[in-house]
């Protein structure tokens, strides 16, 4: 499993990890086929001895230091090219010291006389306290310097300390029973395997979250696609409806001027009637059409707000709409800091006004009061449109930014709207990273109050 | 005023026609149903000038007002351009590629003749 995944990876630390299990099987693999042949045909290796060093302590601490700069490796993330050399260094080290051994080792077995046994060597034991330095640094890297929630931490602790145990029972056996106490060879047995198993469970889990990974990933970019298909659908709607609708209401719009102003002949006061009638259907579906086109637009993510640093005391003065108001017989009052400056969308902010304006219009009576008022504030700027008319039922307030919601439909369709202003106002202030809030007493009045940053700039996507 | 020739550029018939009793009383109106139609007629007319709707077969409303701005003989007719677009950018790019007015859909009968008036006396 590992070699197959090692031959498509580059980590290194999955690399270490195959070189140190590929190293350790070629380890056990020589001791048990050396025993194999000893129990099956008598025959002992006895060359092997010579190169004993190598094959049984070299071999065996190399893989350990692999296995223990392996699983340690991710550990050092931010000290990759440091950390690279000291790997490589102890490597050498290792490398050095297994060559000195095997030197030292052909010496003592030409120079002393009689059975001398590999267990008393002073290398050997050098090896064994090697191994156990080794494994000791991973086990103290991994307590003292993985944070707690760690992946596979206690997992691959465990691991290491199972490894631990083979060395400590072989220096025990070293130290205390000159290496007679078999018992002690054999209680070794099991820790390895414990430990390989343990490792290779890690590793498993690894290659394993990869894999989800990567599908993961496959689906949030085929998703990013679809999504990125509906935006450019939607704006290609929006393009030609634009042009589908407006174009029957125009050749609409036309010949009924024309029939009114009687280019078509003369017409009585009844058919005058009918065709003011026509008239004012069209100019409502014409509303209708401009309106949810805007919203479409401002609902696009593509839509780009030209949003510029203006002087908002102005803007609000400039409003056309209050002649409406007037018509009416409600009364403006203008309520503004003598200075406010802040970074909007003209257009938009205009087309807000006017519509919080036209609501305020439409539920107040004559002699009423709209107030627009505007405060300064240090980050951010906030105004309100206020009026004297006959309020909101506290029902109806959560649904009023809904699309097509009106909270009489009876007079708003007679009066022309859409139940759509207050659909685009929210999105407005959306774009301009705002907040809006309703407060109403029925008998009393409404005030729509608009908060928002007054710095757009930095905060534009 | 003295009559104008007067290029009216519209797929929709009942959209032109309209724009022809518009203008008809006190203009000479001529009609071009597509892009290249109106072109073959511009140079044959030589309008004052020329209602251009911007969604047309075959060339499109900007193409048609870029080749007339080349065109040696017609590039004093004027043009006025009409679009059911009504962002400020496409007014802007309208302005930019020539035409020297430009008026939204829908409108009505005396939005068309002031334009008219506007442009004649530029």
């Amino acid at each position: 499993m590992l070699i197959s995944e090692f031959l498509r990876t580059d980590e290194p630390d999955l690399k270490y990890a195959t070189y140190a299990f590929a190293l350790l099987s070629i380890h056990r693999l020589i001791s048990v086929l050396v025993i194999m042949l000893k129990i099956f045909t008598g025959f002992e290796f006895l060359q092997l001895i010579t190169v004993l060093p190598i094959v049984h302590n070299g071999l065996e601490t190399t893989s350990i230091a692999l296995l223990a700069f392996a699983f340690t490796y991710a550990l050092f993330n931010h000290q990759e090219k440091r950390h690279n050399k000291t790997i490589s260094r102890s490597l050498i080290a290792i490398l050095v010291f297994t060559v000195i051994a095997q030197i030292s080792w052909i010496i003592t077995l030409y120079t002393v006389n009689g059975a001398f046994r590999y267990e008393d060597f002073w290398a050997n034991i050098c090896f064994v306290i090697l191994n156990i330095i080794i494994i000791c640094w991973a086990i103290y890297v991994w307590i003292f310097k993985a944070k707690r929630n760690s992946k596979h931490r206690v997992t691959i602790i465990l691991a290491f300390s199972s490894y631990l145990v083979v060395f400590l029972l072989q220096l025990t056996n070293i130290i205390l029973y000159n290496s007679n106490f078999s018992n002690l060879q054999v209680a070794q047995t099991p820790f390895p395997g414990i430990a390989i198993i343990l490792f290779a469970r890690v590793v498993y889990l690894r290659l394993v979250d990869k894999a989800r990974l990567l599908d993961r990933l496959k689906l949030s970019e085929r998703k990013i696609i679809e999504e990125k298909e509906i935006s450019k659908m939607k704006d290609e709607f929006i393009s030609v409806a634009s042009h589908e609708f407006r174009t029957p209401l125009t050749a609409m719009k036309l010949h009924t001027a024309l029939l009114k102003d009687k280019e078509y002949g003369e017409i009585n006061k009844e058919q005058q009637d009918a065709l003011n009638i026509i008239d004012e259907e069209i100019d409502r579906l014409t509303k209708l059409v401009n309106d949810t086109l805007d919203l479409s637009k401002l609902e696009s993510k593509k839509y780009r707000s030209q949003i510029s640093h203006t002087d908002i005391v102005k803007v609000i003065r400039d409003n056309q709409y209050y002649l409406m108001a007037e018509k009416k017989g409600i009364k403006i009052v203008l309520n503004l800091p003598e200075k406010l400056e802040g970074d909007i969308d003209v257009a938009k902010f205009q087309q807000l006004l006017i519509n919080l304006l036209s609501n305020a219009i439409k539920f107040t009576d004559a002699g009423g009061t709209i107030t627009i008022s505007a405060k300064d504030g240090k980050d951010r700027w906030s105004f309100s449109v206020s009026d004297t008319g006959r309020g909101i039922p506290r029902s109806k307030i959560p649904y009023l930014f809904n699309k097509f919601y009106q909270v009489d439909t009876h007079m708003t369709r007679n009066q022309g709207g859409t139940g759509l202003g207050l659909s685009i106002v929210k999105n407005i202030v959306e774009i301009h990273k705002g907040k809006i809030r309703i407060q109403s007493k029925l008998g009393q009045g409404t005030s729509f109050i608009i908060e928002l940053p007054k710095n757009l700039k930095n905060a534009k996507n | 005023m003295t009559r104008k020739k007067i290029l009216i550029v519209e797929d929709e018939k009942n959209i032109a026609k309209a724009e022809g009793i518009i203008l008809g009383k006190d203009h000479d109106i001529h009609y071009a149903e597509d892009g290249e139609i109106a072109m073959q007629k511009a140079e044959e007319i030589l309008p004052d000038v020329i209602i251009l709707d911007l969604m047309l077969p075959k060339r499109g409303g900007y193409d048609v007002c870029f080749s007339l701005r080349q065109h040696d003989q017609l590039k004093n007719s004027k043009i006025i351009m009409v679009t059911a677009k009504n962002q400020p950018i496409d007014r802007a790019k309208g302005m930019f590629i020539g035409a020297d007015h430009y008026i939204t859909k829908p409108f009505l009968p005396e939005e068309l003749r002031e334009a008219v008036r506007k442009v004649l006396d530029q």
